[in-house]
């Protein structure tokens, strides 16, 4: 094994126990908070005026059985080390099905919402950068600039009244954080003294921005696919509650309202846990890119 | 053998022939939306408006509340009979019956139902409605088709609690998912919808003997977003919306006046009222407002009921009077009208009761400006424009009035737990017809007496008054006996203003110009009640 691998394995071992450190400990967190916002251990039944004072009295204590969070939390990591995440308040079910069932819609959104966002990005950059004229970089500057001012849940609902799926919103959310990026990252590469001297030397211009401009922004552009995996799933959890799509997003916006601790809890740790690696499969592939930096 | 052959395929073609007439009326699939996902899929823990539905569409009872007479009918039973003291109700049940999986209904399942609905450690809402005392109910299974329930105390209104009991199999071990009602859960995908057959083991045909439902199937979409829910009935892709807002129900109805439907005032009321626990962090002095009856009264003058119907519910609202809304036909007490708004004589009642007005600003006799905030649930958008009307309507005499908006855990919280608020603002939802179903409420020691909850002894004699006689509405049996005590109830209210009733919502409702057999109306489930008989046509239900 080379010492770049070697390298690039201790790195990986390292960044997945600090990884899952990060993750016990935002799980953590994450039902401290719960516990302790107004509302927790309520129940909307509790106003059902048909029910009697001793059920009424059963449902409280049923709801507040959780309210020890460390006790919680320790029963919590127990069942996970059998598979059992538990049963959500708000829906009756396992939480494990839930976010089986819930999962496939928000790879969905998200995926489609990325390779249109990035496709998009990449390609008004390349555009931007080869015709290296100020019309085009304001025009597309402004259409970013639009879109960036608007919250990821206004886009969702623009999305719902013109019909486009969650995962257009999605790709509108991310596309002008990419492209304002992108195109920093290969605008600053094109003005390189070797790029001007590639061009010089008479190398097309399509050929210097995919074979030279597009390799030497690649760890930098890799970096930003780790972040914007991030921040396509935080751009998810809104756009999936307006558009009333079943994915994890909306699952996690009606277990906050819920004050669902098992379910936020868990939530916290996907969100976490796709965060983290998102971030170490980035700097991992700018390490293997890059290895001299590392 | 050539002509064997034919002969068994003539014979194949005559059947699907003959059997192509009935067919042609199992007719499509009927779309609608559910604000939720269901909680549960057993009838007997039911607590939400999801699964309500889902119970209503695929549940079978024993006698069912004609939704447009509000009289029972016998559904699975043929006849019942009700003893004299209340107690004791006997039911004949509809021979040759099946359940959806094919396994027969009989008393037994009746008794298992029962018995498993009364389990104490249940802790059903419908359970609960029919403990009317301690004690355990006797159920005799007098015959495949007769069984007799013996309740330990007389239950008001007995034999219209059996229209929520949806009858489980006792035998089937499809358990819950066997049902006797018109369709039968086929899917449930959470999120996104829940998909409905038609039973083909249904028992209940039409006048032409032509197996009910007429639909092969429903499709319950989950829908949270309303604006997203009426959408998609312009598009045509749902041919129903129950409890459409005002504002969405005008822009219906501009658009296709056919389609939108007002059935005028439903049960449900709106209501404030302010916090008059001694275990609310609150000062004194405004506790003492707050116990004043004076004080409530003058509040209830000064708010302009009218126009709130007018300009939060574009007149799709009438003022309330009391806890029944006239929809409510026997028992409405149709002697009591809202209090009329008049800001003079709402003035006039704070004098009485030593509060002066200083500069536009009203104090009490110990100098402090009255002042309070009213909580609300956030995200409802006509409860927080009642709200900025009251805040103006009480600016008028001097009252300042702050809005708080909370989600409803932490509203729920102030008012069961905390006690921390001063007024609320929020609606009553009456799903039952018997003022039984309020118990809870009106009774001093309930915990949803919300003024002031779970009282040991009645804390004021017009409580203990009230306590008095909603105990003895309920162990009465005469219908106007009943009546006589609940309606003595509601003048209390009106006169004490505990709960301060703003106005009766009407119940609208939208059905696409395609659905067959329709008949809107107030009490829930305004549009489908007549599911079994409801047909799509194939004219196009979109504008």
């Amino acid at each position: 094994m080379s010492v770049v691998a070697q390298r690039i394995l201790r790195a990986a071992c390292i960044r997945l126990l600090a990884a899952a450190a990060v993750v016990l400990l935002a799980g953590l967190a994450g039902a401290t908070l719960v516990r302790f916002a107004p509302g927790f251990g309520t129940d909307e039944r509790e106003l059902d005026s048909r029910l009697s004072s001793e059920s009424i009295s059963a449902l409280r204590a049923h709801n507040a059985r959780d309210a020890n969070v460390l006790v919680f939390y320790a029963r919590y990591l127990g069942g996970i080390t059998h598979g059992d995440f538990g049963m959500s308040r708000t829906f009756p079910q396992p939480i494990s099905q839930l976010v089986k069932e819930r999962a496939p819609a928000t790879i969905r959104n998200i995926g489609y919402g990325l390779a249109m966002a990035w496709s998009l990005a990449l390609a008004l950059t390349l555009t931007a950068t080869a015709a290296q004229k100020p019309a085009a970089d304001i025009v597309f500057s402004a259409a970013a600039g639009a879109l960036i001012s608007l919250p990821a849940t206004v886009i969702g609902l623009l999305a719902v009244i013109a019909r486009k799926p969650a995962s257009f919103a999605i790709a509108a959310a991310l596309f002008p954080l990419l492209y304002r990026y992108a195109r920093n990252v290969v605008q600053s590469e094109w003005e390189r003294p070797w790029i001007m001297a590639a061009r010089a030397r008479g190398i097309g211009k399509a050929r210097t921005l995919l074979r030279h401009v597009l390799c030497a922004s690649a760890p930098q552009l890799l970096a930003l696919a780790g972040v914007s995996l991030n921040m396509a799933f935080g751009a998810a959890l809104p756009v999936e509650v307006i558009a009333d799509s079943p994915g994890i997003g909306q699952l996690a916006w009606q277990a906050a309202l819920g004050r669902d601790l098992p379910l936020l809890v868990t939530v916290t740790g996907i969100v976490a846990a796709i965060t983290l690696l998102g971030n170490a499969a980035a700097t991992l592939a700018q390490q293997a890119l890059q290895p001299e930096q590392a | 053998m050539i002509r064997a052959a034919r002969l068994r395929v003539a014979c194949a073609l005559s059947v699907l022939c003959l059997l192509a007439p009935l067919r042609s009326f199992a007719q499509g699939e009927l779309r609608f939306c559910l604000h939720a996902d269901p909680k549960t899929f057993n009838p007997l823990m039911v607590d939400d408006d999801a699964s309500e539905a889902v119970r209503y569409l695929t549940g079978g009872t024993l006698v069912r509340l004609n939704r447009r007479s509000q009289q029972l009918e016998p559904e699975l039973a043929t006849r019942w009979k009700t003893s004299s003291d209340g107690r004791r109700i006997e039911f004949t049940l509809r021979e040759a019956v099946r359940f959806s999986d094919g396994s027969p209904f009989g008393a037994e399942d009746v008794a298992f139902t029962m018995r498993s609905l009364m389990d104490p450690a249940l802790h059903s809402p419908l359970g609960d409605s029919f403990r009317s005392g301690p004690g355990e109910p006797q159920i005799e299974v007098t015959g495949s088709n007769h069984i007799a329930i013996t309740f330990p105390a007389p239950v008001a209104g007995l034999d219209k609690l059996f229209d929520e009991v949806a009858i489980l199999s006792a035998q089937s071990p499809l358990k819950e998912r066997a049902v006797l009602g018109p369709f039968v859960l086929a899917d449930y995908k959470p999120g996104l919808f829940v998909y409905l057959k038609r039973n083909p083991n249904y028992w209940k045909k039409d006048s032409a003997g032509r197996p009910l439902p007429y639909l092969d199937s429903v499709r319950l979409d989950v829908q949270q977003n309303r604006e997203i829910e009426l959408t998609r009935f312009r598009r045509g892709e749902i041919q129903l919306i129950n409890a459409i807002d005002g504002e969405y129900f005008d822009r219906l109805q501009a658009q296709s006046p056919a389609e939108a439907f007002d059935a005028g005032p439903s049960f449900d009321s709106e209501e404030m009222w302010f916090n008059q626990s001694p275990s609310a962090p609150l000062p004194s002095w405004k506790l003492g407002w707050f116990r004043s009856t004076e004080f409530r009264q003058a509040i209830s003058s000064a708010i302009n009921r009218q126009d709130m119907s007018r300009l939060v519910f574009n007149n799709h609202a009438s003022p309330a009077a009391g806890p029944v809304s006239p929809a409510n036909r026997f028992w409405f007490n149709s002697r009591l009208k809202p209090h009329s708004y008049d800001p003079a004589a709402a003035l006039r009642l704070l004098r009485q009761a030593g509060f002066r007005v200083d500069a536009g600003v009203l104090h009490d006799s110990g100098g402090h400006a009255v002042e309070f905030s009213i909580v609300t649930n956030s995200g409802n958008k006509a409860r927080e424009r009642m709200a900025a009307m009251i805040q103006q309507d009480l600016g008028a005499i001097g009252i300042k009035v702050s809005i708080v908006t909370l989600d409803f855990p932490s509203l729920i919280e102030r008012m069961t737990r905390s006690f921390n608020y001063e007024a609320c603002l929020l609606g009553l939802v009456n799903t039952g017809l018997d003022p039984n179903a309020q118990m809870n409420v009106w009774l001093s020691s309930g915990e949803n007496h919300q003024w002031n909850p779970a009282q040991k002894t009645p804390a004021t004699p017009w409580e203990g008054e009230i306590d008095r006689l909603m105990r003895a509405q309920a162990s009465a049996t005469d219908p106007s006996r009943r009546k006589q005590f609940f309606d003595r109830v509601q003048e209390i209210a009106w006169e004490q203003q505990p709960f301060i009733y703003l106005v009766h919502k009407n119940a609208l409702s939208a059905v696409a110009r395609n659905v067959q057999g329709a008949d809107p109306v107030v009490l829930s489930p305004q549009t489908y009640w007549q599911i079994e008989r409801m047909k799509i046509s194939n004219e196009r239900a979109a504008n």
